[in-house]
């Protein structure tokens, strides 16, 4: 039968349109309105800074039409919430002048909204230096959305550790847990650990040094105990696996 | 008819290039010790070592280095680390070309390269010894996060000690830092990530 010569090659279109169809984007990816933020300078310090807002569809086009203001609040000594509205769009981004008058944790709530009607609004915490004592590689701030949604995620058998910026110096001026000092594992159950360092310094965390930026994740397969000083608590950090 | 199959051929080949494109990071959730995803890019250095010519980093691309931070009157953990590297290199079946197992001395004052060589050569005959008195050392120590103080002694005739980061590093064949190995790791541990790297 002369038809069947064809079959391979109408199984092979079959299969590339169902390879297109798998990769092509859901409507509702495209329209989902994603907020991304970066600072000028970075870390931000004590004074002026620019807030550079991206604000995309879902396949990450920029989205140059919105409306697009931010409130920011010095959360250390419960400051007032000052809102300012985005008035320049350069290179894809809104640039948004803003002025910090007390070093500390801070937050940035950025609003997007489209002339649709439709908005997107995502908060972000952060640490303004005084004057920082060293250089960071600039690199996008992640939303607490982001962070929540990345530990809800976490699989059973994972132990995260997620440093957030500022970290060292919120410790050195009030208490606050980012690392537990004891650590409890076990190689049949929590048996891997991450630590990501979101702050703008590297640090030790027991045994661990993470570079600012980094990612690390040790699985351990056997019981064991290790220890070391955390730069963030300025103690002793342990780490037991159980069997 | 024939153009046809031809034509379906190279889609066929295009779509195998494109999946196996991340092949090379496909050993990534395989390693056993403590990973960082995406590695850490190292700045290149230059040290003076005890083959008598400067190891650079640079020149070993397409290698993996394992490399450790200690000094040779160290009573414990250098020379439990190096018994440890010295089954891991022997496991792996020696291989010269594609393993560098590498001693930075922190202790430069008392480490020269006749003393270094023969300690590090006491564990293998390929393993290198590397030293500097200059910034050099520091810069490469604080690219690792490795710390070394040291801690006066008595009446020892060692006069000091240091107390310093335990941690063996690997270097990826991009000359990136990709794995740390903490002290105590079983050996065999090391000798499985080596392999999933170079895929020997």
């Amino acid at each position: 039968m002369k038809i069947f010569r064809f079959l391979p090659i109408v199984g092979l279109i079959a299969l590339v349109i169902g390879i297109g169809l798998f990769l092509r984007q859901p409507d509702d990816e495209v329209d989902y309105i994603q907020i991304g933020l970066n600072s000028d300078p970075f870390p931000m310090t004590f004074g002026s800074a620019d807030l550079i807002v991206s604000v995309t569809n879902g396949q990450g086009k920029p989205i140059e039409d919105a409306h697009v203001t931010v409130v920011t609040q010095e959360l250390h000594h419960h400051g007032p919430e000052i809102l300012t509205i985005a008035r320049r769009y350069e290179n894809d981004h809104y640039i948004i002048p803003i002025f910090w008058s007390m070093p500390g944790q801070s937050s940035i709530t950025v609003t997007a909204t489209l002339p649709d009607g439709r908005t997107s609004e995502e908060e972000f915490v952060t640490f303004v230096y005084m004057s920082p004592t060293f250089k960071a590689e600039s690199r996008p701030y992640r939303s607490k959305g982001e962070l929540e949604k990345e530990l809800e995620n976490v699989p059973d058998n994972e132990y995260w550790i997620i440093v957030p910026h500022g970290a060292r110096e919120i410790t050195d001026t009030h208490f606050e847990n980012f690392v537990e000092p004891l650590i409890l594992l076990s190689v049949s159950g929590k048996n891997t650990l991450v630590i990501r360092n979101d702050d703008f310094v590297d640090n030790s965390i027991g045994p661990f040094y993470v570079a600012a930026g980094e990612t690390l994740r040790q699985q351990f397969f056997e019981p064991a105990v290790y220890q070391g000083v955390c730069t963030i608590n300025q103690g002793p950090v342990r780490i037991e696996v159980s069997e | 008819m024939w153009r046809l199959y031809t034509v379906a051929i190279s889609i066929l080949l295009m779509i195998t290039a494109c999946s196996s494109t991340n092949s090379g990071q496909d050993y990534v959730s395989q390693l056993q010790g403590a990973v960082l995803n995406p590695p850490r890019v190292l700045e290149n250095f230059s040290l003076m070592s005890t083959t008598g010519e400067e190891f650079t980093l640079s020149k070993h691309r397409g290698e993996v280095i394992l490399i450790y931070f200690g000094y040779r009157a160290c009573p414990d953990f250098c020379p439990t680390t190096f018994a440890e590297l010295k089954r891991v290199y022997t496991d792996l079946n020696e291989p010269a070309d594609q393993l560098k197992v590498v001693f930075v001395s922190i202790d430069p004052e008392r480490d020269d390269l006749e003393s270094l060589t023969y300690y590090t050569t006491a564990f293998h005959k390929d393993f290198i010894g590397l030293r500097s008195d200059d910034q050099e050392l520091e810069n490469l120590m604080n690219q690792f996060g490795v710390v070394a103080e040291k801690r006066i002694l008595g009446e020892s005739a060692l006069a000091y000690l240091y107390d310093h980061t335990a941690t063996l590093f690997l270097i990826n064949p991009k000359g990136e830092l990709e794995v740390q190995y903490l002290y105590g790791t079983p050996y065999r541990n090391i000798v499985n990530d080596v392999r999933l790297i170079l895929d020997i």
